[in-house]
């Protein structure tokens, strides 16, 4: 195993367990998300390139590891800004507002999303074949679009991925 | 539909449009046809009128469908049947109207980014995995920011 794919490993294990959640619970939110992680990657092979002796298995060119992170990524997104949404529900408004939510999971899309691309890409492992549309993010070097790509992603699909999840549909 | 939900379709809609028109600048090039009416000298005016063209007829038919097939009251937030429809109403619709631009030839596809095209309908199987994407995820979006229901 790679360096890379440890670090999903582990980032998966982080997403399994962290915050508590009953077997249900990860039932459900696997298959909300399952679908997702095998596809995006696929359909969006336009923006990465994946350095060949960085990842072992691969899918339709695109690494087995990077599906896996995009599982651990939403579950672990998701989970956060929910404990951080219900939190702030519980201090100030006591509402349940979409708009909290909406917030929180741009923040952290946002945040965990840039720093994983920046380790994958400052190990290696991956570069981007666009981005320079926008520019890139100072020091760290990465595509302002891949920010903005997981801000979207947050603005547009977090709810959706919480009502799939409380269906429980793929 | 009451009008504050009409423009909150309408806005959500036109956000969508221009965060996408945004995002995607480097996937295509949109001809010279496309550019000549822009919005804030950016948007091509056409491809904003696309995607209030695929998110209105997407949503007539996977909502008219639903209430033939599930006869329902309302339009729910989410439902299992409604996902299923709108995945294939966006992915189809999406498809035909992106093909129709390919033949009137309003765009071209960036060619470093070795797109995967399907034969017949030349457009790239990315996109199609797109749309079908977009419908996957987007109508739900709209209709708890358009009020429809919590969470």
């Amino acid at each position: 195993m790679t360096v890379p794919e440890i670090l999903i490993c582990l980032f998966f294990l982080l997403a399994f367990f962290v915050p508590f959640r009953t077997w249900v619970v990860k039932w459900k939110e696997f298959k909300s998300t399952f679908v997702f992680a095998l596809v995006f990657p696929v359909a969006m092979q336009p923006i990465w390139s994946y350095d060949p002796n960085s990842w072992s298995f691969y899918i339709s060119h695109t690494p087995v590891f990077i599906m896996l992170y995009w599982l651990a990524f939403l579950s672990f997104a998701i989970n956060i800004s929910d404990r951080i949404a219900r939190w702030i529900r519980i201090r100030k408004t006591g509402d349940a507002s979409h708009w909290v939510c909406l917030l929180s999971d741009v923040l952290l899309f946002g945040l965990i999303g840039i720093i994983w691309e920046t380790v994958f890409f400052h190990l290696g492992s991956l570069d981007y074949r666009m981005g320079t549309a926008f520019g890139l993010l100072g020091l760290i070097k990465i595509p302002l679009i891949l920010l903005l790509g997981y801000m979207g992603l947050a603005i547009f699909g977090g709810q959706t991925f919480r009502l799939k999840k409380k269906a429980g549909v793929l | 539909m009451d009008w504050k939900k009409i423009l909150k379709t309408a806005f959500f809609i036109l956000f969508f449009a221009v965060y996408w028109e945004s995002i995607s600048r480097e996937f295509w090039d949109y001809s010279a046809t496309i550019q000549e009416i822009t919005v804030f000298r950016t948007f091509p005016l056409i491809m904003i009128a696309f995607w209030i063209a695929v998110f209105s007829v997407s949503l007539c038919i996977s909502e008219y469908l639903f209430k033939k097939i599930f006869p329902a009251g309302t339009i729910p937030v989410f439902d299992k049947n409604l996902y299923i429809l709108e995945i294939f109403t966006f992915g189809i619709v999406g498809m035909a109207f992106e093909a129709l631009l390919g033949v009137l030839g309003l765009l071209e596809y960036n060619q470093v980014l070795r797109w995967t095209i399907v034969p017949l309908i030349n457009i790239p199987i990315n996109s199609v995995a797109g749309y079908f994407g977009i419908g996957m995820f987007v109508p739900s979006t709209l209709r708890v920011f358009r009020g429809d229901g919590r969470i």
